[in-house]
């Protein structure tokens, strides 16, 4: 285990952070920024112009887990489709300094996300970020076996051997408690939790520096949502890998963030240790969130 | 046939046979009404653009404007637009379909193209100086001064795991061919070894992802660093695009599943006893009603070339008696 592993999080240096992050759709007009906010809600009453992400600001260091929480239509989803690089950002800047530096810090300027091209950011995305959606239908094909799916992160890192990338799809289904023997199995014939541990494998198959997981444990029955959450720590803690989690459920937030991100209309309300956010949230609707699960 | 006559002709969209090589060329430069190769100048000079576009980017798909033919579209218009716009009355051309320069789309694609052009017709591959195909390309190599156009059913290489035009040119864009390997690494679980027969998938120049029409596994090498430039045209998709002379074409394969051809060396051409060009099979029936299958050579002309000089060879060798 590395130096770095052992220092606590709060002395690493930043891997991710996002300045003003700004989503809208539609026009925008000058009464914009009177008009909308956490407060007044995300759309504009004057040119109709809904603000899914306003300003957000957050930073994510190496082997961190940050959750994102908040009720539905709040920007949790959108926020997390942004750092995927899928839905471009109308402002703000998402600087990124890689996973590779050590403690003392590293020589490579960050580099801003959303300035690269577009086979430049299908590149970033294909080589540094897994995700795993809430409905398994966004994250894999149905079409090709569970063992194709999980190949397809590996085919596109070059991987040219099918005997390679099928050891390693089966190493990666033993860690996510899912049969090998079932490689060649299509996804229809699994069970949702098998499919969200699926997910998981193929988002983990090209060692992302940073693994993005929206709703993962919606829709799951209780004991599935548990044993599904066991894996996620499980993962983290023997890969020390990063992870962006969004939930509406603080109760997901509390087993897995080191800190959170409460949303609201768009707008970040409040952030800090998970610990401090549960214990002594200071926004009213933080404290309603709080109040509503425990 | 006199000049008006062809002219008559030219402007009833060509409809008779015409057998007077010259006369295309005597009436090119004076009739205004006149369109060389059936096609109107302005359709010609966007196939020209378009192919122009398509030679300096390999293997990237570049849409044009494809116009109607009084041929269906999925039986060669393709192909055909991109002959008619490039050929010159000075030029020689061969018309082949599956190999075969007598089967009923080639003739029927010769036929068009002799009432409207004029041009001399060879099935000599080393005479012509274009060569519209589908499905093969010839067994003899080509040249530098040759061009082979090959008539394409369906030039998206990335239709099989995308159903979305819109998708898959995004897919073309950033080079995003994880999904295509994926279907070649399911085709290796699922049957063994490479099930893919024709259209097999090749990287061009290590950029693009391109359909090789459905010529056989047989003749993808041919496209790699050739001296011909190949052009691809798709009517019905409104698609060309094309191979430049010494462009890399690497056939997607794994390292433990290799890219083979379909060459099976204990198969010979019962004609000409070939064991080096792609072979079809044939089932001959005999006259007392029982039949048998036999391989032939694909390309006819190339086999009945090679069955000549056989026989000139052994009529030579008979000794006099």
């Amino acid at each position: 285990m590395s130096e770095m592993e052992h220092s606590p999080i709060t002395s690493r240096p930043w891997m991710l952070e996002a300045h003003r992050l700004t989503k809208r759709y539609g026009p925008g007009c000058p009464h914009c920024a009177a008009h909308t906010g956490p407060e007044k809600g995300n759309r504009c009453p004057f040119c109709g112009t809904v603000y899914a992400c306003s300003q957000v600001d957050f930073s994510l260091k190496k082997g961190e887990i940050l959750g994102i929480v908040g009720e539905s239509g709040s920007g949790k989803s959108t926020l997390i489709q942004l750092v995927h690089l899928t839905v471009p950002a109308d402002d703000g800047q998402l600087w990124y300094r890689g996973s590779d530096e050590s403690e003392q810090g590293n020589d490579r300027a960050p580099l801003d996300l959303l300035t690269l091209d577009t086979y430049a950011r299908r590149q970033f995305r294909n080589h540094q970020l897994g995700i795993v959606y809430q409905r398994p239908e966004l994250g894999l094909n149905m079409r090709f076996s569970v063992g194709g799916n999980i190949a397809e992160k590996l085919l596109l890192a070059d991987w040219r051997h099918v005997g390679r990338i099928r050891q390693r799809a089966s190493t990666l289904m033993s860690l996510t408690e899912l049969p090998p023997e079932r490689i060649d199995d299509a996804p229809p014939l699994f069970s949702g939790g098998m499919l969200q541990r699926v997910q998981i494998a193929k988002a983990l198959s090209n060692n992302p520096a940073l693994l993005l997981l929206d709703e993962v444990t919606t829709g799951l029955d209780l004991s599935v949502q548990a044993r599904v959450l066991d894996l996620i720590r499980q993962i983290q803690w023997e890969l020390k890998i990063t992870m962006l989690i969004v939930s509406h459920d603080l109760g997901v937030i509390k087993q897995l963030a080191n800190r959170t991100l409460v949303m609201k209309n768009g707008w970040v309300v409040e952030q800090g240790l998970t610990d401090q956010i549960l214990e002594d949230p200071q926004h009213p609707y933080t404290q309603l969130l709080v109040s509503s699960i425990l | 046939m006199t000049s008006s006559r062809f002219e008559e002709l030219m402007m009833q969209s060509a409809t008779a046979s015409q057998e007077n090589h010259g006369a295309a060329e005597e009436r090119s430069d004076h009739d205004p009404l006149y369109n060389f190769a059936f096609i109107d100048e302005d359709s010609k000079r966007e196939i020209r653009r378009k192919l122009l576009k398509a030679v300096a980017l390999p293997g990237h798909l570049v849409p044009f404007a494809s116009r109607d033919l009084p041929i269906a579209r999925g039986w060669g218009t393709g192909g055909l637009q991109v002959t008619m716009a490039l050929v010159e009355p000075r030029d020689t051309v061969k018309i082949i379909d599956q190999g075969d320069d007598e089967s009923v789309n080639a003739v029927n694609l010769r036929r068009l193209l002799q009432q409207t052009t004029g041009l001399r017709f060879t099935t000599d591959t080393t005479e012509a100086t274009c060569i519209q195909t589908r499905h093969r390309v010839p067994e003899e190599p080509l040249r530098a001064d040759q061009i082979l156009v090959l008539q394409v059913p369906m030039a998206d290489p990335l239709r099989w795991v995308e159903p979305s035009l819109e998708r898959s040119a995004q897919m073309h864009a950033e080079a995003d061919y994880g999904r295509m390997w994926v279907y070649m690494y399911e085709s290796v679980v699922r049957s063994g070894d490479m099930n893919i027969g024709a259209q097999y998938p090749v990287m061009v120049d290590n950029r693009y992802m391109m359909d090789t029409t459905p010529v056989p596994r047989y003749d993808v090498p041919r496209f790699h660093m050739a001296e011909t430039l190949y052009l691809f045209g798709a009517g019905r998709e409104k698609r060309v695009y094309a191979i430049p002379p010494y462009t890399r074409v690497a056939p997607l394969e794994f390292e433990d599943y290799p890219f083979k051809t379909e060459h099976d060396s204990t198969q010979f051409c019962a004609k000409c006893g070939a064991n080096d060009t792609f072979l079809t099979r044939h089932f001959i029936v005999s006259t007392n009603g029982q039949g048998h299958w036999t391989a032939f050579c694909s390309d006819t002309s190339y086999c009945h070339k090679r069955y000549e000089a056989q026989m000139q060879q052994e009529a030579k060798e008979v000794p006099f008696v």
